[in-house]
C-alpha cells in the first residue's frame, strides 16, 4: 500500500482582515469575543463518579461516614431497613454542624468542589478533613437509586433551617446535560431545639444485604478508625478562615443497626486488648523530623526492651509517620489461660492479621485486609527468601541476623502474625494520597519509603523472636541434661540461702541433701556404665546376625561333607570301617550342635520373638534354652533336670524376654557348678494363685547371703571366670530384674534344698497383659 | 526322556562349592539333568530353549569372581520367567534365614511365581526325594500344559475325579475366572489346596484316623490292596500320596454293609475288616487320653485325637468344603505352637480352663 505523505505547508498563514471591512477598535467599539467552546457535562458522569469508582458498599459507606466526621459529628448511626433484598433503605444520620442552604447549593451541589482544600480543617474541632476531592458524596449512588438529603444547620444569625433535597439518580441519564437535571428541594425554618446534622436516606438499595454482607460491613466499619488513638497524628496547623473558636474534640463514634433485629452494634474499632496482650512483642516506630526511623521493641512476656535507630535509610516526606505492630506467635504457651484458644487466635490472624494504613484516623483499604500483602511478608515467606535482600536493614539488624544459626529469616512473620497500624496525615504527608477510587494509595516514592519503614521494623522484630527462640532452645538443652545430682545441689544451695531456717535444722537438711547428691552421683555413674555396656551389646546383635548367617552356610558345607562321606562308606575298607564310623558320627554331632546353636541365636534376633506377648509352655522354652548348652554340659559333666510341668504356661510375655531371663539364670548356674565335684542344675516351676514361680537351683559354690542383693546390681559379678562362658558383663541379673519389673515380677535368692547350694526364684504375676504387647 | 532342569545360582562357577554340589547331587545320568548357570545380566539374556523346570537361588547378589553382581533377587527372576514361560515350573532353592520374619517365608510360599520352595539342606540330605518332587512338578505342569482349550472339565478329568469329586473340587475355589484358567495357578491350587487340606483327599495319617485305625495298620498290605481304588492317581500323585475321601468311605461303608455292621466308620471299620480278612487292625489311639478310638487328627501334634478331646482350630484359610481343623487338648496344654487366637470364642473359655 502506498504510503500517504502529508506534507505540512511551511507557509505561514495569517489572518488578514478582508479588504474593505473596518476593524471595530478603529471606530471605538469593544471587539466581540472570539468564538469559543465550553465544556458541557453529561449526566453519566455521576455514574462514573459513583458506581464505577466505588468498589464495594463498605467503601461507599466509609466515604459518607467520613463526610460526617468532617462535619464535626460526634456520632454517626447507620441503619439498615428491609435490606434482605434489593430495594431496602439505608439511613446515615449524624449530629454534625449540617449545611445551610448556601452550603448545599454551593458545595454539595458542586462537583469537585475545592471547599475542603480551601478549608482543610473542620469548623469546630479543627479536625483534618478526610475528603478533598469533592466526589465522596457520589458514593451514595453506589448504595441506592434514590437519595434524600436532609440537613439541619444553624445560620450565622442563630436561626436554624432545614433543607431537604431529593435526588433520583435515574434522572441523571446518559445524554442529558448534568446542569439541566432538576433536583427538587424544600427549605424551611427549624426550631432552635432541633439538633443540627445531616441525614441521608438512601432508598431503593441496589444490593440485597445478607448476614455475611452485614458481618463483612461490620468488620470493615469496625476497622475504619485507628484502633490506637495514641497513634493519631496531629494535623499540621492551617488557617481555617473560620470565625469559630476551636473546641476540644469529644471524639467520633459510629453505630450500625439493622432494623427489626433489635441490635445496635457499637463499633469501637479496637483489635482486642486481651488478644494483643498475648503477643510476643510490640514494636513502635516513628520517623523523626530529619527523616530518620526510630524503633522501640518490648518483649511483652519478659518486659525486655530494645531500641534501634535506622541511619541507613532516608524517610524524608514521612516525618512524624508512626507504626505499631504486635507480633503474635501461635503456640499454646502464649494463649494459656485465655478465653480464646490457639485456634481462635489463628483464625483471627487469618481474618484480621496484617498492617493497616490509617490516614487522618481513617483506614485506607485494602492495606492490611486478608489477602493483601503490601509489605511482601507472605511473598518472601512462601519463597523462603530473605526479605533483607530487598529492604537492606541497618547494620545492627544484620549483625543480629548473622549471630543466629541456620536461617533466622524463616521466622520473619507473615501477615497473619502481625497486627499493626501505620499512621499518617495528609496535612503532614503531602505525597501520600488516596487515588480517586479510594481503594489504594497512589504509589509514589513516599509510599515506597513507607513500605520500607514498616518492613524494617517488622524484620527486626522477627529477628528478635528468632534470637529469643534460639536462646530458649539452648537453655532447654542445658536444663534437660541437668542430672539428679545437679538438681539436688540447686536445692541445697537454695536451702542454705534461706536465713529463716534454724541452724541445726539447716545442717540436718544440708547433710541429707549431700547424702542424696553422693548417692545420685554414684547411681548416675553406674547408669552411664550400664548404658555404655548395653550399647556395646546391642552392636553385638548385628555381629551375631552376620556370624549366624555365615555359620549356617558353613553348616551347609559341613552337611555336604558329612553326606559325601556317608556315600563313600561302601568304598571304605572293612578294617577302617569302625574308625570311619567314629569320624562320621563326630562330624554329624558337631554339625547338629552347630545347627542347634545357630537356630537358637537366630530365634532371639528374629522379629517374631518380640512381636506378641503369649502364654508360653514353660517346659519347651526351658528346653530351648538348654539345647545350645548341650555340648558344653556334656563336655563338663553337668546334669540338667527340667522338672517344669509339661502343661505349665507362663503369663503373657515375649518369648525373647523369657528366653533372656532363663539364659541368664542358666549361664550363672553353669558358671557356679564349673569345677565343682557335683554339677547339677535343676529347673522347677509351679503356679501359685495368679503367680508363676520358677526356680533354678544349682550345686555350685553357693552365694553368701550378704552378697545376694548386690548381685542384682549392674557390674557386680559373683561368678569366677569361666574358660568357655567367660567373666560375664555383670549385667545378667540386672537384666533379669529389669525384665521382671516390666511385669511387676521379681527375682530373689531363696534357701536351696539339698543337695543344691543356690536357688534363685523368679515370680511373674499373671496380670492379663494384652497380647498385642501393650 | 531325561528331565532337564536349569539351576540359576550366583555361585555357579566350577569348583565354587555349594551350587555345584547341589547340581551334582540332583543330577542322575539319563534321568535328571541339572544345568548350573550364573544369573543373566538382563532378563533378555534368559535362555531361549525351555527347560523342564527352573530352580533359582533366592539370593543372587554375591559378586562372582571376575564378574559383576546382578541387582535382583531370585524371586524377581522367577516372576520374569513365569511371564515368559508360564508352563515351566519354578522352584526357589534357599536356606531361609532364621532371622527373617515369618511373614517373609509365608509371602514366598504364597507367591504365584514359585511352585516349590526347596531347602538346600534337604537336597544335601535326601537328593532323591527332592528330585522326585521336581519330577512330579514337571509332569503335572506338562499334563496341564497339554490340555486343549479352557475346558475345566478336562482338568478335573486329569485329576481323575468322578462327578461327585468334581463337584467338591468346584467348591474348593479353583482358580477359574470367567471360564479362564492357567497352568501355574491351577498347579498351585492343586498342590496347596486340594492335596494339602484334608477334605476331598486325605493323606495317610488322616485316612487312617478317619477309618479309626493306626498308621501302622493302614500300611498293612491287605488293607492297602483293599483301598487301592481310592488312591489318588491324578497330577502330582507320585510326590503326594493321597486317597479320595469319598471313595475311601465308600469302600469302608461297603465292608460294613457286607457284614451288616452298623455304626460310624471310625468305630466299626476295624470290626468289618476283621470279619472280612480275619486280621486285626490297631485302633487309632487318642493323643490326649491314650484310648481308642480317635477319629480326627490334631493339627498341631499331627496325631489322632478324639473329637471330644479337641476343639475347632482356624490356622489357615482353607475352603469350607474341606474338613475343619481341630486341635487336641494335649496340644492346647503342652504345645508352644498352639496359638490361642486361632480358636473361636466358644472354645476360648475351654482353652482358659485347660490352662488353669
Amino acid at each position: 500500500m502506498a504510503k500517504r505523505v502529508v506534507r505540512m505547508s511551511k507557509k505561514k498563514t495569517s489572518r488578514k482582515p478582508r479588504a474593505g471591512k473596518v476593524k471595530p477598535e478603529e471606530n471605538g467599539e469593544k471587539p466581540p469575543p472570539p468564538p469559543s467552546f465550553t465544556f458541557s457535562v453529561d449526566s453519566s458522569l455521576l455514574f462514573q463518579l459513583g458506581e464505577r469508582l466505588v468498589a464495594k458498599p463498605s467503601i461507599a459507606l466509609a466515604e459518607l461516614v467520613k463526610n460526617a466526621y468532617d462535619a464535626d459529628a460526634t456520632k454517626v448511626t447507620v441503619t439498615f431497613e428491609t435490606i434482605g433484598k434489593p430495594g431496602g433503605t439505608i439511613v446515615i444520620e449524624d449530629d454534625g454542624h449540617g449545611m445551610v442552604f448556601e452550603e448545599v447549593q454551593d458545595n454539595w451541589m458542586r462537583i469537585a468542589t475545592p471547599e475542603k482544600r480551601r478549608h482543610p480543617a473542620s469548623r469546630y474541632y479543627r479536625r483534618p478533613l478526610t475528603g478533598a476531592k469533592g466526589v465522596g458524596r457520589f458514593a451514595a449512588r453506589r448504595l441506592g437509586a434514590k437519595l434524600i438529603l436532609q440537613s439541619i444547620a444553624e445560620r450565622d444569625d442563630g436561626t436554624k433551617e432545614s433543607v431537604i433535597t431529593d435526588f433520583d439518580w435515574a434522572d441523571f441519564t446518559e445524554g442529558k446535560d448534568l446542569d439541566k437535571v432538576s433536583v427538587p428541594y424544600t427549605r424551611q425554618a427549624a426550631t432552635s431545639e432541633t439538633k443540627t446534622g445531616v441525614s441521608l436516606f438512601i432508598e431503593q438499595a441496589r444490593d440485597a444485604w445478607t448476614e455475611d454482607d452485614l458481618n463483612e460491613l461490620r468488620r470493615d466499619l469496625l476497622s475504619l478508625q485507628n484502633p490506637f488513638p495514641d497513634l493519631a497524628i496531629k494535623a499540621a496547623p492551617v488557617r481555617s478562615g473560620k470565625k469559630h473558636k476551636p473546641l476540644s474534640d469529644p471524639g467520633f463514634n459510629f453505630e450500625m443497626s439493622v432494623a427489626d433485629s433489635g441490635e445496635l452494634d457499637k463499633l469501637s474499632g479496637g483489635l482486642g486488648e486481651a488478644f494483643l496482650s498475648r503477643a510476643f512483642a510490640r514494636l513502635d516506630g516513628r520517623v523523626d523530623k530529619k527523616g530518620v526511623a526510630h524503633y522501640d521493641i518490648e518483649i511483652l512476656k519478659t518486659g525486655e526492651t530494645d531500641s534501634l535507630v535506622d541511619n541507613s535509610h532516608d524517610y524524608k516526606g514521612l516525618e512524624n509517620a508512626l507504626v505499631r505492630v504486635y507480633l503474635m506467635i501461635y503456640k499454646d504457651e502464649y494463649f494459656k489461660g485465655t478465653d480464646f484458644g490457639l485456634r481462635d487466635a489463628q483464625n483471627k490472624g487469618r481474618e484480621e492479621g496484617g498492617v493497616r494504613i490509617y490516614l487522618d484516623g481513617f483506614r485506607v483499604f485494602p492495606y492490611g485486609e486478608a489477602g493483601d500483602d503490601w509489605l511482601q511478608l507472605d511473598e518472601y515467606a512462601a519463597k523462603n527468601l530473605d526479605l533483607a535482600n530487598v529492604i537492606n536493614p541497618p547494620e545492627k539488624v544484620i549483625e543480629t541476623r548473622n549471630e543466629l544459626h541456620g536461617r533466622p529469616f524463616l521466622l520473619i512473620p507473615k501477615n497473619n502474625q502481625v497486627f499493626g497500624v501505620v499512621s499518617l496525615s495528609q496535612s503532614r504527608h503531602e505525597n501520600i494520597e488516596i487515588n480517586v477510587t479510594r481503594d489504594r494509595l497512589i504509589e509514589t516514592e513516599a509510599v515506597k519509603r513507607l513500605r520500607l519503614f514498616a518492613q524494617n521494623g517488622i524484620y527486626w522484630t522477627g529477628l528478635k523472636y528468632a534470637a529469643h527462640s534460639a536462646e530458649r532452645r539452648a537453655k532447654k538443652k542445658k536444663e534437660s541434661v541437668k542430672s539428679v545430682a545437679e538438681i539436688i545441689t540447686d536445692a541445697r544451695v537454695a536451702v542454705e540461702a534461706v536465713a529463716e531456717i534454724p541452724d541445726d535444722q539447716r545442717q540436718t537438711i544440708v547433710w541429707n541433701l549431700n547424702q542424696a547428691i553422693a548417692r545420685a552421683e554414684e547411681e548416675e555413674q553406674s547408669h552411664i556404665s550400664e548404658i555404655s555396656m548395653l550399647r556395646i551389646l546391642a552392636s553385638a546383635g548385628t555381629t551375631i546376625t552376620l556370624m549366624n548367617h555365615q555359620l549356617r552356610a558353613l553348616n551347609g558345607a559341613v552337611l555336604r561333607s558329612e553326606h559325601d562321606l556317608l556315600r563313600l562308606r561302601s568304598d571304605v575298607p572293612k578294617k577302617l570301617g569302625k574308625r570311619f564310623h567314629e569320624i562320621a558320627s563326630q562330624i554329624s554331632e558337631w554339625r547338629e550342635t552347630m545347627e542347634l546353636l545357630t537356630s537358637q541365636l537366630g530365634f532371639l534376633l528374629a522379629p517374631d520373638a518380640r512381636q506378641r506377648r503369649r502364654h508360653h509352655v514353660l517346659y519347651e522354652v526351658v528346653e530351648d534354652v538348654r539345647k545350645p548348652m548341650v555340648y558344653y554340659m556334656k563336655k563338663f559333666g553337668v546334669i540338667f533336670h527340667n522338672r517344669v510341668p509339661r502343661s505349665l504356661r507362663t503369663p503373657a510375655i515375649y518369648r525373647a524376654e523369657l528366653y533372656s531371663v532363663l539364659m541368664n539364670l542358666l549361664s550363672n548356674a553353669l558358671k557356679a557348678v564349673h569345677g565343682q565335684p557335683e554339677r547339677v542344675v535343676a529347673v522347677d516351676a509351679e503356679k501359685q494363685g495368679r503367680k508363676m514361680l520358677l526356680r533354678m537351683s544349682d550345686t555350685g559354690v553357693g552365694l553368701p547371703p550378704e552378697r545376694r542383693e548386690m548381685s542384682f546390681k549392674p557390674f557386680v559379678t559373683t561368678s569366677a571366670p569361666n574358660p568357655v562362658l567367660g567373666v560375664g558383663t555383670g549385667l545378667g541379673l540386672k537384666v533379669v530384674k529389669d525384665i521382671l519389673d516390666l511385669y511387676d515380677g521379681d527375682a530373689r535368692f531363696i534357701p536351696a534344698d539339698k543337695p543344691y547350694k543356690t536357688c534363685i526364684e523368679i515370680i511373674i504375676p499373671d496380670k492379663g497383659v494384652a497380647e498385642n504387647g501393650n | 526322556m531325561a528331565i532337564r532342569v536349569l539351576y540359576i545360582d550366583d555361585e555357579a562357577l566350577p569348583n565354587s562349592g555349594e551350587a555345584e554340589a547341589i547340581s551334582k547331587l540332583l543330577s542322575l545320568p539319563g534321568e535328571f539333568e541339572c544345568v548350573l548357570e550364573l544369573p543373566p545380566k538382563t532378563f533378555s539374556d534368559l535362555a531361549v530353549d525351555h527347560p523342564d523346570a527352573l530352580l533359582v537361588d533366592y539370593d543372587l547378589s554375591s559378586a562372582p569372581e571376575g564378574g559383576d553382581p546382578v541387582s535382583y533377587m531370585g524371586s524377581t527372576l522367577a516372576s520374569e520367567m513365569r511371564m515368559r514361560q508360564p508352563t515351566v515350573p519354578i522352584a526357589l532353592v534357599t536356606r531361609l534365614p532364621i532371622t527373617a520374619a515369618k511373614w517373609q517365608e509365608q509371602f514366598l510360599r504364597q507367591s504365584s511365581d514359585l511352585d516349590l520352595i526347596i531347602d538346600k539342606d534337604d537336597i544335601i540330605r535326601t537328593p532323591e526325594k527332592v528330585r522326585a518332587s521336581i519330577t512330579s512338578l514337571v509332569e503335572g505342569f506338562s499334563a496341564l500344559g497339554e490340555v486343549e482349550g479352557q475346558d475345566w472339565d478336562k482338568v478335573v478329568a486329569l485329576m481323575e475325579a468322578n462327578e461327585d469329586e468334581g463337584n467338591l473340587l468346584r467348591e474348593a475355589g479353583p482358580p477359574v475366572s470367567n471360564g479362564l484358567w492357567n497352568t501355574p495357578q491351577t498347579a498351585k491350587w492343586i498342590l496347596t489346596v486340594v492335596l494339602r487340606y484334608p477334605g476331598i483327599v486325605y493323606n495317610e495319617l488322616t485316612a487312617a484316623t478317619r477309618l479309626g485305625i493306626s498308621l501302622a495298620s493302614f500300611n498293612l498290605p491287605k488293607l492297602r490292596e483293599l483301598i487301592t481304588p481310592a488312591q489318588y492317581q491324578g497330577m502330582f500323585c507320585d510326590d503326594q500320596v493321597r486317597w479320595w475321601r469319598g471313595r475311601l468311605f465308600n469302600i469302608a461303608q461297603g465292608l460294613l454293609l457286607k457284614h451288616e455292621i452298623r455304626g460310624a466308620i471310625s468305630e466299626q471299620f476295624r470290626e468289618a475288616y476283621r470279619k472280612e480278612f480275619d486280621e486285626p487292625l490297631e485302633p487309632a489311639v487318642c493323643i490326649y487320653d491314650g484310648t481308642p478310638t480317635a477319629d480326627w487328627v490334631c493339627h498341631i501334634l499331627r496325631a489322632p485325637v478324639k473329637q471330644e478331646n479337641s476343639v475347632p482350630y482356624y490356622p489357615d484359610s482353607r475352603p469350607s468344603v474341606m474338613d475343619q481343623a481341630r486341635v487336641s487338648f494335649k496340644a492346647i496344654k503342652e504345645s508352644d505352637s498352639f496359638d490361642e487366637s486361632l480358636v473361636d470364642a466358644d472354645s476360648y473359655e475351654l482353652v482358659k480352663s485347660l490352662w488353669e
